[in-house]
């Protein structure tokens, strides 16, 4: 009886001058595990008479939950002082940042493009950069002689050409994936996005020999002007931000009538004109009505079905929407390590 | 093309209130696109860009018509005057002889007249400024009606020394390859034959019409009669003879886009009504007139539904025919069964540009203002089929991926020169190449990424941090007869010794993607000759070849000019693609513990991780899991889990387990470390 309370005492002392959870946790052990000093007692209790017994073990209990509250006490203890201790911690040394690295700014470019172009139900695809002259300039409805089609503009291939499709050409551009598109399709509701690859044989301070461009195109029934204004201004509202809105002027290009150029409105005055942009707009690219004769080589009936398509260079609509300063397109194809972990 | 249009010189014609900044914003928004307004000196002078199948606009006259049909939409009045003709009456008095021929009909029309008594000297100083602001230079007043009439009419002109024709004879023929001329800039020119020349029946040739005049025939200052000469050309022959002579005057340039025949005689009346008033000179001749096929109007039929239905607006008969009447359209309309039909006859001016249904749409569209239809966006009543070959999900994942692991993303060019071919030991033969490169290095089509990517380290060089990059781009293999295989192949490539990083970079990778089952086998080392015979691997998964991961070899990489060792994985990523998924599989968790202990084995012989991994798995249905989880000279431990689904585990169950492997390994000469008691 008298070594319980003797006991009892020295262990409450000893954890309440514990010092650490590792010191608290050893005592713990030490007084209330399996082979602790609580369990030693209770072994003994079985050697007493009946009456003692009792007594004994009631004793015993009190001892066992005493020392489970002062250890539980100490260890709540133990924590918030950990939380105020004060010895001075430098906050302002460089975190270990995970590994970071970097996605072009094409991919980005046109992650975000192709996104909002699937939000209101385009298909996403992607078609071949080497092309036959028949998918890239005739089905297209461009003359033999368009200037696109001479070796100053376009980029031919060394080999034979082909009796039915014509000569193979890097394709200057991503029209030629309509008409893939709707070989593949056969018949309308068509509504792709195609974004690629193009080769043109210019490289200067606005041109790269290499470059991407995205090519929308809805062919259905009734698909009007209006169709067409409401995708550009979608788009221009999304990509560029909410008061950005676009307008359509005259133009001329083979596989549309009526063509036309768009302009997006200047972020700085909305369209009204200023010391930046002096008319209030910016060119954005070439759009238009699909050519009755590009429907037809598609075998597509141009009285029954109408529609738009619109192809912009990646890069450029990319420039003007971050406002990024890069005076000289090559830049972006550079390859310099000190240009590409910008972004 | 572009036009300078002085404001002033526009005003004599087009009778308007319109200020420049408002005629230059609506004829932009509705016709042409006036790039730039410039003030000088009391008038303004118009930068106007004009598309190529509307050279009719390409005069004062051509913008003051789309002035007349544009303005009004914008509530200002306008009218437009016409210029002042000379009649076309046969002279009295001396008829100065001269004969015209052309018995190929090489031009569609061929129009001369005769002047007599002309004052040589400057223009009025209005005429010199007017071309000045246009661009073009004053030289004499007979030279400048010509050019002044190219631009107030829009018809290119000529005029040649009347008594420089010794012949008085001029024959429109093609030249024979080899013929010479000299312009009348004094440069000499050899003709590839074909062009279109005016010979003057002698064989000798004195001019190359629709392009430039021949030093032999042209305005001097002794000149005192001139034949004023206007031809309607061939485009296409115009445009090839330009192209390949290099002859780029502002006639050219005109004529290649096919100028109205019909506009030659107005022209001409023209220039013979300045000639008279700037040089003082009479008609020594009737017009000689050669024109086999006069145009015949035709008709291009639309219908109200069509148009209101492109438009995407309602729109009503009477302001469309109003609309196509002020372009210079003849509009009949009829209506039948409540269908209404317009008969456009087409003038002259626009046979070229308008020919079916939707170009009458663009008139009536442009007119009424882009700016006032709806914005609308297509509804969508069905989604077409996605095409079989979406692999963008699975490219999205993997940049993602790699850019979070450190890797830096790079586009290089899709051409290789014949120098980074042979660094790379490939054969420029097996490669599609261009037939007119731009430049000597950007000549071959890539079949291969690394080349590229090992010129970018070279780039590189100076940086400090190791480089880890990264391209995911299309490779072309030649096929006979066929466009070129296009796959799609991802290269990672890391400037340092480190194929365990870079392999458990791929194994994660694939993970990601739902390729989890993957086996590495040793290459071929004739077939991949640029890697390291030794440490370098064939990623293989179902079957299929994923695409290698290994240590490029040391000299192909010094080719490269690059000192420290490069780790490669290049990969397929179609075949990748095709095996993506996003499978998901549950394995319930096991209810009881499992045991896991590590095993030590001395592995003297050189057997693979793999195998032995394999042997172990193999040995007990209790193993579930086995992992390397060290190595230390030639001893590898193994992380081993034992688990049964239903129970608890025993010792000697596990006992019974564990000899096994010990069994296997034994079989292969793979001790157990510390030699246990079996």
């Amino acid at each position: 009886m008298e070594e319980l309370h003797n006991f009892k005492n020295e262990a409450l002392a000893l954890i309440t001058e514990a010092k650490s959870k590792q010191e608290l946790e050893d005592l713990k052990v030490k007084f209330l595990g399996r082979k602790g000093e609580v369990n030693k007692f209770l072994q003994n209790l079985t050697q007493l008479p009946p009456e003692e017994k009792k007594r004994f073990g009631q004793l015993l209990n009190q001892t066992k939950q005493a020392l489970e509250q002062a250890i539980a006490r100490k260890e709540s203890s133990l924590v918030s002082q950990q939380e105020t201790k004060l010895d001075w911690f430098d906050i302002t040394r460089p975190g270990k940042k995970p590994p970071q690295g970097n996605l072009h700014l094409i991919t980005q470019a046109i992650e975000e493009i192709s996104t909002i172009f699937e939000k209101i139900g385009f298909i996403r695809v992607r078609y071949p950069e080497v092309e036959w002259d028949w998918y890239a300039f005739e089905s297209l409805n461009m003359p033999k002689d368009h200037p696109a089609r001479d070796e100053w503009e376009t980029f031919f291939v060394d080999t034979q050409e082909n009796k039915k499709w014509g000569k193979m050409v890097l394709t200057p551009h991503t029209s030629s994936g309509q008409i893939r598109e709707m070989q593949r399709l056969k018949k309308p509701p068509i509504r792709m996005v195609n974004i690629a690859k193009c080769h043109r044989r210019q490289h200067d301070v606005t041109h790269t020999v290499m470059f991407h461009q995205f090519e929308g195109l809805v062919v259905d029934k009734n698909i009007s002007i209006a169709h067409l204004k409401g995708t550009t201004d979608y788009f221009a509202s999304q990509f560029y931000g909410p008061q950005r809105k676009t307008r359509l002027r005259p133009f001329n290009f083979k596989f549309t009538e009526p063509s036309f150029e768009i302009d997006i409105n200047c972020p700085l005055c909305l369209g009204k004109g200023c010391r930046t942009c002096k008319s209030g707009w910016h060119e954005l690219g070439g759009a238009g009505m699909v050519h009755p004769n590009v429907l037809k080589a598609v075998n597509i009936d141009p009285e029954k079905y109408s529609g738009f398509a619109f192809g912009w260079g990646v890069e450029r609509s990319y420039l003007m929407k971050e406002d990024l300063k890069i005076d000289d397109l090559r830049t972006i194809y550079s390859n310099d390590l000190r240009f590409l972990k910008q972004f | 093309m572009n036009i300078l249009i002085s404001h002033n010189w526009l005003k004599e014609y087009l009778q308007t209130n319109a200020s420049p900044e408002q005629i230059a914003k609506y004829l932009s928004l509705c016709g042409p696109s006036v790039e730039r307004v410039t003030k000088v000196n009391g008038d303004f002078v118009y930068d106007i860009e004009i598309t190529t199948n509307r050279v009719d606009m390409m005069s004062i006259l051509g913008i003051g018509r789309e002035a007349r049909a544009i303005l009004p939409q914008f509530n200002i009045q306008t009218s437009l005057k016409q210029p002042k003709l000379a009649q076309d009456i046969k002279p009295k008095g001396e008829i100065l002889p001269i004969a015209i021929k052309d018995p190929d009909h090489l031009c569609y029309r061929v129009l001369g007249v005769v002047m007599d008594n002309v004052k040589l000297g400057p223009s009025p100083k209005l005429i010199q400024q007017r071309l000045e602001k246009t661009g073009i230079r004053s030289l004499n007043n007979a030279v400048d009606v010509t050019n002044y009439v190219m631009t107030e009419i829009g018809h290119p002109a000529h005029v040649f020394d009347y008594d420089r024709i010794t012949t008085k004879k001029l024959v429109l023929r093609k030249a024979k390859k080899g013929e010479k001329i000299i312009s009348l800039e004094g440069k000499e020119y050899t003709l590839t034959g074909g062009d279109i020349v005016i010979d003057d029946g002698t064989g000798k040739i004195i001019d190359l019409p629709g392009i430039i005049g021949t030093q032999n025939s042209i305005v001097t200052s002794q000149t005192k009669r001139v034949l004023l000469f206007i031809e309607a050309n061939n485009p296409y022959q115009i445009r090839k003879s330009s192209m390949e002579l290099g002859i780029r005057t502002v006639a050219a340039t005109l004529n290649e886009k096919g100028v109205d025949p019909e506009l030659a005689k107005t022209a001409l009346l023209r220039g013979i009504q300045l000639f008279k008033e700037l040089t003082g000179s009479k008609v020594a001749s009737p017009i000689h007139d050669i024109y086999p096929q006069p145009y015949k109007p035709k008709d291009v039929k639309t219908s109200l539904e069509m148009i209101t239905q492109r438009l995407g607006v309602e729109i009503n008969s009477q302001r469309i025919e109003k609309i196509l009447t002020a372009l210079g359209f003849k509009v009949k309309i009829k209506t039948l069964n409540n269908q209404t039909e317009f008969i456009v006859t087409v003038p002259s001016l626009r046979a070229r540009d308008i020919n079916i249904p939707e170009d009458i749409v663009e008139e009536v569209a442009r007119i009424y203002g882009y700016h006032n239809l709806p914005s609308i966006i297509p509804p969508l009543y069905q989604l077409p089929e996605k095409p079989e070959e979406n692999n963008f999900i699975w490219e999205k994942k993997t940049k993602t991926l790699l850019r979070d692991w450190g890797f830096t993303e790079t586009y290089t060019y899709t051409f290789q020169s014949k120098k980074e071919l042979k660094q790379f030991k490939l054969e420029p033969e097996k490669h599609l190449k261009l037939k007119n490169p731009l430049t000597k290095d950007w000549v071959y089509l890539r079949t291969n990424l690394i080349p590229s990517l090992l010129s970018v380290l070279k780039e590189n060089r100076g940086v400090k941090e190791e480089v880890k990059i990264f391209e995911l781009s299309s490779v072309f293999i030649p096929q006979e007869n066929k466009l070129p295989l296009e796959k799609q192949k991802l290269v990672l490539l890391w400037q340092a010794s480190k194929f365990y990083t870079l392999k458990g970079v791929c194994e994660a990778l694939l993970h990601e993607l739902g390729i989890k089952k993957l086996k590495f086998v040793n290459v071929n080392k004739e077939k991949y000759f640029n890697w390291h015979p030794v440490r370098t691997a064939l990623i293989k998964s179902k079957g299929k070849n994923l695409g290698l991961i290994g240590l490029l070899k040391p000299s192909i990489v010094q080719n490269f000019t690059l000192k420290k060792p490069v780790v490669a994985a290049y990969l397929n990523f179609d075949i990748i693609s095709s095996l993506a998924n996003n499978k998901k599989t549950y394995l319930p968790i096991p209810k009881y513990p499992a045991v896991i202990e590590d095993l030590s084995f001395l592995i003297s012989q050189k057997e693979t991780t793999q195998k032995i991994i394999k042997i172990i798995k193999n040995s007990h249905p209790l193993v579930t899991k086995v992992k390397l989880k060290d190595i230390y000279k030639t001893v590898k431990t193994f992380e081993i889990h034992y688990q049964d689904p239903d129970k608890s585990l025993a010792a000697e169950e596990v006992s019974k387990a564990r000899r096994k492997i010990i069994l296997n390994l034994k079989q292969i000469d793979i001790l157990l470390k510390g030699g246990l008691e079996i």
